[in-house]
């Protein structure tokens, strides 16, 4: 390997210039969520779910990356059952919010076990999610960095183990 | 790369949208900030962009390397950032617009209002490959065997591309900081 003659010394001009220029932009048309969402309007159902993307936002030192998903209501449950959400990722805060705790960000806390960020919550058919849309929230935060990334995959399975993402 | 991409890829190669969501926000820093930086111009960044992601989805199965995934996804945003550039004449080609350095979101702590404005207009002195190729190397981390699969270029090349870009953003950086 040859060595980086090129890189620039960090408190030179450039090498200064080149942390502004590293540092994250603000797209205000949010292409990223609309991609997103078209695919996910697109995406055809398969089985009993279909996840629906509606939009993803990241706000200075918050990251939201939200979720609406389409999940059959269960048969077998008139008064909901255990829905388990888990979380891998970076981050100092995650919880989960939806109609079902009224949107409060305090309400569900998700709890970290060998790295994975995970929490349970009863959801009721017909008052937890409507119209079988379901709609989650992530709030990530990176840790090493300090800025957003979005670094996210999120997963909710039922109290069988089935996963529903 | 990590392995929590292969999965992700892998998973959204079976057709799991939530993968592929996950996956671009975790790349999605990124992809914003070189579109942005490169093309110039907001809109038509965002366009690219959005583009980049549409096209990546329709052909994720043919990503053969799913743990090199952030390097497959950006030689597409390399692609239409380039088509955004071509669809603009040669002037846009050639310079970056107004708008870039502003969607900065903080400013530089030890620089007064004026300098990412001065980065801008030091930027706008080189030319579309040559910015690409810095912005591959210094801004988003590449290493000049990665530039190859994503410019198309060679190694010499990005070199002397890249060497040429530092050479001339110096020039201009130094001048405007020290006044000599």
């Amino acid at each position: 390997m040859e060595p980086e003659r090129e890189n620039p010394a960090p408190d030179s001009p450039l090498g200064r210039a080149i942390a502004v220029l590293r540092r994250p932009v603000v797209l205000e048309g949010q292409p990223v969520e609309r991609a997103l969402a078209q695919l996910a309007q697109a995406h055809p159902v398969h089985r009993w779910q279909r996840p629906l993307l509606v939009g993803l936002a990241l706000a200075a030192g918050l990251g939201l990356l939200i979720f609406n998903r389409g999940i059959r209501e269960p048969a077998d449950s008139p008064v909901g059952r255990p829905v388990r959400f888990a979380f891998r990722a970076p981050a100092e805060h995650v919880t989960v919010i939806g109609d079902f705790n009224d949107w409060d960000p305090t309400a569900t806390p998700l709890t970290r076990h060998d790295g994975e960020w995970s929490a349970t919550v009863p959801l009721k058919p017909g008052k937890d999610w409507k119209l079988q849309d379901l709609r989650v929230v992530v709030f990530v935060q990176e840790v090493t960095s300090g800025k957003i990334n979005g670094a996210a995959s999120a997963a909710a399975e039922n109290s069988n183990g089935r996963n529903v993402q | 790369m990590s392995e929590s991409d292969l999965e992700l890829v892998r998973q959204a190669q079976r057709g799991d949208l939530a993968a592929y969501a996950a996956l671009i926000a975790r790349h999605q820093v990124g992809l914003e900030r070189y579109a942005l930086h490169l093309v110039g111009q907001r809109e038509d960044a965002e366009e690219a962009l959005q583009d980049t992601l549409m096209r990546a989805w329709r052909s994720i199965g043919q990503c053969a390397h799913p743990e090199r995934f952030r390097a497959w996804l950006v030689r597409i945003l390399v692609n239409r950032c380039r088509t955004a550039l071509a669809r603009r004449g040669p002037a846009a080609r050639r310079t970056v617009g107004d708008e870039a350095l502003h969607q900065v979101t903080v400013d530089h702590p030890a620089q007064g209002d004026g300098w990412p404005a001065e980065i801008q207009r030091a930027l706008e002195t080189l030319t579309a490959d040559s910015r690409e190729a810095f912005l591959l190397k210094h801004v988003e981390g590449f290493s000049y065997e990665e530039m190859v699969e994503l410019t198309g270029a060679s190694i010499p090349a990005l070199k002397m591309r890249v060497s040429r870009a530092c050479e001339q953003l110096r020039a201009r950086l130094e001048v405007n900081t020290y006044g000599t």
